[in-house]
């Protein structure tokens, strides 16, 4: 293949450089500095994709990202990304690109039906014809969206890496065109931090697609190095600023290697995301042209304008060698004079009724036809444009009449005026003023955020010639700077000869007209390109009633497809105000939102994805437990062993034999991930008092005690035993998912409300690596290793003693979470391994077993003692949970104390904590099943509690579980129903919580 | 996404802090003298204003101090923080504005 | 039995790139220290207890051959130590309204140094560490990832430390690892 439309010579593509790549498996060949549009429009191929919901065929519209139409599935398999823009992906060799959108080609697409049909699929038609019934919409979804479908997603994980990252400066430059370019060296003089972002590969802007590029370029490459002198300036290019958020928050995605082509970019990111800190923003980030709405705007062949000047001034293609340029502006005749100059036979179709001699003097200089006071009022040809009809507009430019021309060409260059880029600004919380002059809304410098403080320049600004561009961006630059006490140079700007004309006077014209109405025939007039939204749906929403800006664009979807609108915001608005015949502020805008571009989830994330996603959280002897063949246990962060099964076990039978292990023998549990809290200060037992429910004045140094916590609301939030170390110093644990709670709990009560009292509270969660040996030797196996008496007498149930275990100093507590004989020994972390081993070890002689989690809750249950977050869900008194005895009756103040009498909590029938035991012994009840006072064929069915832990029991020899039942205290010995998910009734009599030892004689043994 | 002045740190992303509602809410003492009307209004009810709102802020990725804050809730602008034991500094006059 | 493994989260673990050298400084003495560091009682203690001017600007530290102290807050301080942590903690204990507490194995500290340590750690942490806005001599507490950390920059090469807490060591480490190929 040739490249038909490429220039000889002229634009920054490096004609010594071609590059190879596909679209829809034809090859083609562009040049270094291509984008994949340029280097397909360069070849010709005008046909890039079939549109959203009517599948027309479409073309290129822009050479920017605001481009509407030309989206592409980019590569294959797993590097493959849909609705790509072929205006932003810059060409490398092998790129893979197919159009999106049609079915089974592009050329015959079998869904372009839906044109024929296009009467019926108005605004708002799914909605009118998908609501009812509800249910169906599950059905009817899946053929919508394959019908309105646009790329499709990668099946496979994504390969690429992302990185992620914070920053800091004084100035954020958010474009470099020329008034970013400006800004950020005025700003950098006096020795700011600034950080400029551009979306092109390189610095510039509009800049280079003007087309005396040596001027130009030599303003670049004197702004370049006058910013590299200064070693805290930072220019970004590839990066696209996509939010600006709170207190000048910003957002901006850098494609690192993405011109590189899929797996070229070495070792580093794909993707940047950067999160940008800036004390002043100075935005300067351009403007986009926007159409003409005329008939069949769509066709290809149809541009922007300004995108036509780009194509040919930057990239060195000329579109098409028969242009017509359709305007109410001035600054469109540059691109007539561009593509004259560059061989193209060029006609002007102006609907201004006329324009200014020095204008007419230069059209006529390159032997270009003009039409003042007409417009284009039809476009032929299907798949490309062919030709153009152009009629006289009458006086108020509401229709149009005479004769017909018709004008053969394969290029349309239209230009409403321009639009500038306001979305960074809005985004802030900014607000916007409409300006007449431009027809376009600009920010409104009195009435940004306060907290979000930037200043617009250039042409985002409404000033849309270059010197002024620069002018306002040395003048921002040097305000920004500024303001965060820098003195800069004087803000002179640069200035140098550019070939452009200036916007002149616009004459807007929102709506061109044709020969008969807007919405009858068989034209379109199109705004919204990529959503496929026509003038015609607007004026059915007014109809209907949807004037409202947020109901425009929600029941007509303009501006909400992925380029949120950029070429068709503001006609959207115009041609509503025209029909409700106010004004274009009077209908006002919706807040632009982020992100301003597209952007991949997977540099959103960066590198916290995969193991860096949510800490795991690890133990001493996290090792220990990998090595002999744990399973994990995912609990808050944390990687706690679930269980050990041995060769040939499966979970159950693995939980089985170290549930009957601990009871028959010994077992040892990792129990270091509960939090642990050091409390000293002469007023630590009045804090402890406060925030538990029972009495503790009276506990011995050297013993522990189990509390219980209560929020205010009198409901059970942690729970966890505390010991008395000495006088005024205790260590208190907690939960493994609560303790960051409770410490922060502890922590909101000292400062906030008793900060005289003297109480200093330290977290030691990690200082202590902790074991846990349950069983009946429990005590010959401590024995063994320990320097400690722990005969029955010299150490007693509750107590703690401190010596040495395995030769290290160790805090020795006699605690019990399983209700047998059981001793959790501290050591300092560093010492954790060696204790595990230590104990594995010494346990061989008494058949030692590691347990995991799930032994740990089947044995607690099988004692009824609760799981915090488990059996309790926040909405559990004590009393609710059968252990009033907790419950201080002499305390004057504790924290919850009141609740406990509200009218709520001493109410009848509240749910209370039973035993049930089913009928058949060998039914383990899924946890959550609904205990129901009666029982029918579906839902709903009065429910009266629910089960909370249900386990098979080795020790009781059945099954058992816990469960919050109405008034269940008093219920025991009664049978109850369940009826679980699937459908199956089960009986269970109502019993006790406490299944083995009721006395309690094993732990205190 | 905030700049949070922590009285203690200085300015620090928000991504540091916590907030935890409503300040200057003291424990009333002799609770089992209060009805249940006063209990719940300690318990239950806070005021939810359009505007300035004094409320509590943890820095918990920093010194682990708890401050108060006076912040408006339209416009997010942080008028003042102060420490615990400092007085209330005064809301703005100027109706939210900013 | 006699001569028990110490060990560390990282296990002496290190990261040796291009621009970027990650050592665990291995079993590093910690107490924190709380009291009135304000009153003239506490500061006379502390003085007499390092044996260096121990008054403290938020966010800074000092340090001489045998300790380094860092603030944590207004009234808490990070104490590194060659000496025995106990003896410490109760030397500081004796002063009025103070407390201690040995949390020498609670974290680890990594030492960074090399060109990238700055952007390795604006990676993970909203903190700016531009050395106009941290220098040598400050320190602070911020969050790398989801990790709380203690910050602190001992010189401008740069080399800064990094005080995290064993269960989040690993994360953070290879949290390094990673980024150390992107920045």
């Amino acid at each position: 293949m040739t490249q038909t439309h490429r220039l000889l010579e002229g634009g920054l593509v490096d004609r010594s450089k071609p590059l190879t790549f596909t679209f829809d498996g034809m090859t083609y060949t562009g040049y270094q500095g291509d984008t994949l549009a340029s280097a397909l429009l360069a070849n010709g191929v005008r046909l890039l994709g079939r549109s959203f919901k009517y599948h027309r065929p479409r073309g290129l519209i822009a050479a920017g990202s605001e481009e509407p139409n030309a989206l592409m599935q980019l590569e294959t398999g797993p590097y493959t990304e849909p609705n790509t823009r072929a205006t932003c992906v810059e060409l490398y060799d092998g790129l893979v690109a197919k159009s999106q959108n049609r079915w089974p080609s592009l050329g015959f697409d079998v869904g372009a039906a839906n044109s024929l049909v296009a009467r019926f699929l108005p605004a708002g038609f799914y909605y009118k014809t998908f609501m009812w019934p509800a249910s169906m919409w599950m059905t009817y979804e899946k053929y919508i969206r394959k019908a309105a479908g646009l790329g499709v997603s990668p099946t496979e994980n994504d390969p690429d890496v992302y990185h992620g990252t914070y920053a800091h400066c004084d100035v954020l430059v958010i474009g470099a065109g020329p008034a970013g370019l400006a800004a950020a060296t005025a700003a950098a003089s006096g020795g700011a931090r600034v950080m400029v972002l551009d979306e092109n590969n390189t610095p510039g802007g509009a800049l280079l697609g003007t087309s005396n590029n040596a001027a130009s370029l030599e303003f670049i490459k004197r702004s370049e190095q006058a910013l590299e002198q200064h070693e805290n300036v930072q220019l970004l290019t590839r990066t696209t600023a996509t939010g600006y958020y709170d207190y000048n928050y910003i957002t901006a995605l850098e494609k690192v290697t993405d011109h590189m082509g899929p797996g070229n970019g070495g070792k580093s990111p794909r993707q940047r995301f950067w999160k940008i800190r800036a004390k002043q923003v100075v935005v300067a980030a351009g403007s986009i042209e926007r159409p003409l709405v005329f008939a069949d705007n769509d066709r290809p062949g149809v541009m922007l304008a300004n995108a036509v000047g780009t194509y040919i001034n930057r990239y060195g293609v000329l579109p098409g060698n028969d242009v017509v340029v359709f305007t109410n502006n001035d600054s469109a005749y540059q691109v007539a004079l561009d593509a004259a100059e560059n061989g193209g036979v060029v006609t002007v179709v102006d609907t201004r009724p006329s324009v200014s001699s020095s204008l007419k003097t230069q059209l006529e200089q390159k032997n270009i036809k003009l039409f003042q006071g007409h417009a284009i009022t039809s476009v032929q040809g299907a798949k490309g444009v062919e030709s153009v009809r152009v009629m006289k507009l009458s006086a108020d430019g509401d229709s149009v009449q005479g004769q017909a021309w018709e004008i053969d060409c394969s290029v349309v260059a239209s230009s409403g005026g321009w639009t500038p880029s306001c979305h960074m600004v809005s985004q802030s919380g900014g607000k916007l003023k409409y300006i007449e002059s431009i027809a376009a809304f600009v920010p409104d410098e009195s009435r940004l955020k306060k907290t979000s403080p930037n200043i617009s320049a250039g042409s985002c600004n409404g000033s849309f010639d270059t010197a002024t561009c620069i002018q306002q961006g040395a003048r921002a630059g040097l305000d920004a700077a500024t303001r965060c006490g820098f003195d800069g140079a004087a803000a002179s700007g640069d200035s140098f000869q550019v070939n452009e004309i200036p916007l002149g006077t616009i004459s807007p014209l929102w709506l061109v007209p044709t020969t008969h109405p807007v919405g009858e025939g068989r034209s379109k007039h199109f705004h919204d390109f990529q959503n496929d939204v026509t003038a015609a749906d607007i004026q059915l929403a007014a109809r209907e009633g949807f004037v409202s800006v947020e109901h425009l664009k929600r029941y007509t979807t303009t501006g909400m497809a992925t380029d949120q609108g950029k070429t068709s915001n503001l006609n959207a608005l115009a041609i509503m105000a025209n029909i409700q015949g106010v004004s274009i502020p009077e209908v006002g805008t919706t807040t632009f939102r982020p992100p301003y571009t597209p952007l991949t989830l997977g540099a959103v994330g960066g590198q916290e994805s995969r193991e860096l996603f949510i800490q795991e959280r690890q133990t001493p002897m996290h090792e220990w437990h990998v090595d002999n063949g744990a399973e994990f246990e995912d609990v808050g962060d944390w990687k706690r062993s679930w269980y050990y099964p041995q060769a040939g076990e499966d979970m159950h039978s693995a939980v089985q034999r170290e549930t009957l292990a601990v009871r028959e023998s010994v077992g040892m549990l990792d129990a270091s991930t509960l939090g642990k809290i050091d409390i000293q200060g002469k007023d630590a037992v009045k804090l402890i008092e406060m925030v538990y429910t029972n009495n503790w004045q009276k506990l011995a140094i050297g013993s522990c005690r189990y509390g219980l916590m209560l929020n205010e609301h009198g409901m059970i939030f942690d729970d966890g035993v505390t010991t008395r170390l000495a006088e005024n110093h205790y260590h208190m644990t907690t939960t493994t998912g609560g303790a960051a709670r409770v410490m922060g709990w502890l922590e909101e009560w000292l400062q906030t409300e008793w900060p005289e009292w003297e109480v200093y509270c330290t977290s030691v969660t990690e200082q202590w690596a902790v074991m846990a040996i349950n069983g009946p030797k429990a005590r010959e196996l401590l024995q063994d290793i320990t320097d400690i008496d722990v005969s029955k007498d010299a150490f007693p149930f509750m107590t703690m003693r401190e010596g040495k275990v395995a030769g290290v100093p160790a805090r020795v507590y006699r605690i019990s979470f399983t209700g047998e004989l059981a001793y959790e020994v501290n050591v300092p972390a560093r010492y954790g391994k060696h204790l595990i081993e230590a104990l594995a070890a010494a346990g061989k002689k008494y058949d030692l077993c590691p347990y995991g989690t799930e032994a740990m809750h089947v044995l607690r249950a099988e004692k009824g003692f609760i799981i915090v977050g488990q059996d309790t869900d926040g909405t559990v008194t004590p009393q609710d949970m059968d252990m009033d005895w907790i419950v201080s009756k002499t305390k004057e103040e504790y924290l919850g104390n009141r609740s406990q009498a509200r009218i709520d909590t001493q109410r009848a029938a509240r749910p209370q904590l039973i035993g049930l035991l089913t009928e058949d012994p060998t039914v383990v009840l899924p946890e959550g099943a609904h205990i129901v006072s009666e029982v029918s064929d579906a839902p709903p069915m009065p429910t009266i509690g629910h089960v909370t832990s249900s386990y098979m029991s080795p020790n009781v020899g059945r099954s058992i579980a816990l469960a919050l039942l109405q008034d269940g205290i008093n219920r025991k010995g009664d049978v109850v129903t369940l009826r679980l998910m699937n459908g199956e009734v089960h009986k269970a009599t109502v019993s006790d919580t406490v299944f083995v030892d009721a006395e309690g004689v094993r732990v205190r043994g | 996404m905030f700049i949070i002045n922590c009285p203690y740190c200085g300015d620090r992303d928000q991504t540091e802090f916590s907030c935890h509602g409503e300040a200057h809410i003291p424990r009333p003492t002799e609770t089992k003298k209060m009805t249940d009307e006063e209990w719940g209004e300690y318990v239950f009810f806070r005021t939810n204003p359009k505007g300035y709102h004094r409320e509590r802020w943890l820095h918990d990725h920093g010194c682990r101090r708890w401050f108060n804050a006076l912040r408006h809730t339209v416009t997010d602008e942080f008028v003042a923080s102060y420490k615990i034991e400092d007085p209330r500094p005064p809301i703005p006059d100027n109706g939210g504005q900013s | 039995m006699d001569n028990p493994v110490k060990a560390t989260p990282l296990e002496m673990a290190a990261i040796d790139v291009d621009g970027l050298t990650v050592a665990e400084l291995g079993l590093v003495n910690k107490i924190n220290l709380r009291g009135d560091f304000d009153s003239q009682a506490c500061n006379a203690a502390l003085t007499e207890l390092l044996g260096m001017d121990c008054r403290l600007e938020a966010n800074t530290y000092v340090s001489n051959s045998a300790s380094t102290l860092f603030w944590l807050g207004p009234n808490e301080r990070m104490l590194y130590t060659d000496g025995d942590p106990q003896s410490v903690a109760e030397r500081w204990r004796a002063a009025p309204g103070t407390a201690a507490v040995d949390v020498s194995d609670y974290s680890t500290v990594l030492r960074l140094s090399g060109a990238k340590t700055r952007d390795v750690i604006a990676s993970g942490s909203p903190f700016d560490v531009h050395p106009q806005h941290f220098g040598v001599g400050q320190c602070t507490q911020t969050r790398f990832g989801n990790a709380s950390v203690l910050l602190s920059n001992h010189a401008d090469t740069p080399v800064f430390q990094m005080q995290v807490r064993w269960s989040f060591a690993r994360y953070a480490f290879d949290y390094i690892k990673r980024v150390a190929d992107y920045v």
